[in-house]
């Protein structure tokens, strides 16, 4: 029987439980960092808050998306994963502010997702495919069973991306 | 000296592949579809076979179902471009031992073999 494990604002899950999904609800500005080993059958995930640490404060969370990313894949590496087999998704990153002059001030969606991009071409990895931007959340699941990544935007279906 | 069987129909990969593994003391053997692979996998018995997902005759799935077929025990490391996540996710479940993302550094190849043959 499946079962969903959350991952909070700032949080990273990993898992080899094949009865497991790992499930970053409603991501709004937030950026979701999916990861999968086929090989060692290993899933990890992120939900990222924000793109770095203002005033060099609070510098190892993993609410900040770099040292999230390096987090995910020390924790998933930690297990077996080899980082070059990881398949890598990426979700999230919606402008959620709408209202005029402020949107673009306070566009941490985007700056997630640009501060997400950047952290991977860094560590060499490739993005297999992402669903980001736009002005609506996200929840994004993993199915540690065979690594299958969904989102579910408001008001629609689950689908695979 | 360990043998490896490298399976691709692009022959300058063969030759870049072989050139490395050569260097570090490997012995390799080349053949150009999964045809031949299967051919050369029954005559040579490879430790490890190095195989390219798309090929003419008989693609890389078909020959490791086809390999592990005559050898259940075959250690097989699919090489596979981005975007074939699916074809490797049943690779694997097919029996394949591990996959590579081309394009591949040699410590990547090396690391893989070694973990296989020890």
């Amino acid at each position: 029987m499946e079962t969903s494990v959350g991952v909070g604002l700032g949080e990273i899950a990993v898992s080899q439980n094949c009865e497991e999904i790992l499930v970053a609800f409603g991501l709004g500005s937030c950026v979701g960092i999916g990861a999968y080993d086929p090989v060692k059958g290993i899933a990890g995930l992120l939900h990222a808050v924000l793109p770095e640490p203002l005033n060099g404060s609070d510098l190892s969370s993993t609410k900040y998306v770099g040292n999230g990313i390096y987090k995910l894949f020390e924790e998933m590496i930690s297990k077996g994963a080899v980082k070059e087999r990881l398949i890598i998704r990426i979700a999230g990153g919606a402008n959620m502010l709408t209202s005029p002059g402020l949107s673009k001030t306070f566009d941490i969606g985007t700056r997630n997702i640009a501060m997400a991009l950047k952290v991977l071409e860094n560590q060499r990895m490739k993005i297999v495919s992402q669903n980001v931007g736009g002005n609506t959340g996200r929840t994004f699941r993993i199915y540690v069973a065979d690594g299958k990544m969904t989102i579910r935007m408001i008001g629609e279906k689950e689908t695979v991306f | 000296m360990a043998k490896i069987l490298v399976v691709d129909d692009a022959e300058f990969l063969r030759v870049r592949i072989s050139k490395m593994l050569v260097g570090d003391g490997y012995e390799v053997i080349e053949a150009e579809n999964g045809l031949l692979a299967l051919n050369a996998y029954k005559a040579e018995k490879p430790d490890v076979v190095l195989m390219d997902i798309t090929m003419p005759e008989m693609d890389g799935l078909t020959a490791l179902r086809e390999i592990l077929a005559v050898d259940s025990g075959a250690k097989v490391i699919m090489l596979t471009a981005l975007g074939q996540e699916s074809v490797v996710l049943e690779a694997i479940k097919s029996g394949a031992k591990d996959f590579i993302v081309k394009p591949f550094e040699r410590d990547r190849v090396v690391g893989a073999l070694q973990k296989l043959i020890g």
